[in-house]
């Protein structure tokens, strides 16, 4: 599910102690990018090309509220899970496919065995 | 006829109507000899089923599955209405080592319908909280884990 590709983004944009510092901040919610700026006492751009590395990494999502930027970590935990329910439905999907073409099958088999009997008995 | 399928966050719902009457779909889902012929996952083989059939009756499924390799699924029942409604849970065997799914509940309706019988299966727990991590929590031990590492690295080089 993850490639070498993605994975060396994420590293490469965990590398930066700004950027690992950008994480922990946004762990606790989500967050504005002003207020990202502050303890760094970043400039607004300087702290844009963090969020953009972070994002291409697919660490973070940004949402636009008019104006304002809100930032958010990547819910991968939710994603995961959505994977996780996915692969039941199709399983269950299969299951129900396979028990369908049994039942046909086995019910086809009771009518030939009861067709025999009826033969036999005159 | 098809399977609906609705998904929830935990939890999922697949109905269906068989073209057989209830009495048989009820014993194909639940006598070894049945299941045998057309359970197990996608891609498995069943190598050994056993069921014992009532409330707190355990089953157990050893199968083989194309590229995972050996895999038992194991549950007890926690009702069983014949041939009406069985509720089982269904988790990892825990004697074998390195399965980690969490257990979740099976809940199937039997509902004669004529000469048809539709399937009602409710699958929950399909994910805990632990697995979602409250997102923020989850997300900060896999971070944790992260930042761990690449110390690691930079202390090694």
């Amino acid at each position: 599910m993850v490639n070498n590709e993605s994975l060396d983004r994420t590293f490469a944009a965990l590398a930066d102690p700004t950027r690992r510092g950008i994480l922990e901040q946004l762990s606790r919610g989500e967050t504005r990018v002003t207020e990202l700026a502050r303890p760094y006492r970043m400039s607004l751009p300087a702290v844009s090309k963090h969020l953009r590395v972070l994002e291409k990494a697919g660490l973070i999502l940004r949402a636009r509220h008019g104006r304002e930027h809100r930032i958010r970590v990547d819910p991968q935990p939710i994603r995961r899970a959505r994977d996780w329910i996915s692969f039941y439905a199709d399983a269950w999907q299969q299951q129900f496919d396979a028990l369908d073409e049994y039942l046909q099958a086995a019910q086809r088999a009771v009518e030939v065995k009861s067709s025999d009997v009826e033969e036999e008995e005159p | 006829m098809s399977t609906q399928i609705e998904t929830g966050e935990t939890s999922l719902t697949a109905t269906r109507v068989f073209d057989a009457p209830r009495d048989l779909v009820f014993a194909a889902w639940t006598v070894p000899e049945h299941i045998k012929a057309w359970g197990g996952c996608p891609g498995g083989t069943l190598l050994e089923v056993s069921v014992d059939l009532r409330v707190g009756g355990e089953y157990r499924n050893r199968m083989r599955i194309e590229g995972v390799g050996e895999v038992t699924l194991v549950g007890a029942f926690t009702e069983v209405d014949v041939p009406r409604r069985i509720v089982y849970t269904m988790g990892p065997d825990p004697a074998m080592e390195g399965e980690s799914f969490p257990t979740s509940t099976v809940t199937i309706d039997f509902i004669a319908k004529g000469q048809q019988t539709e399937v009602r299966l409710h699958h929950s727990g399909l994910v805990t909280d632990e697995m979602r991590g409250g997102v923020n929590e989850g997300w900060q031990n896999g971070f944790e884990k992260l930042v761990g590492y690449l110390e690691e690295q930079q202390a090694a080089a």
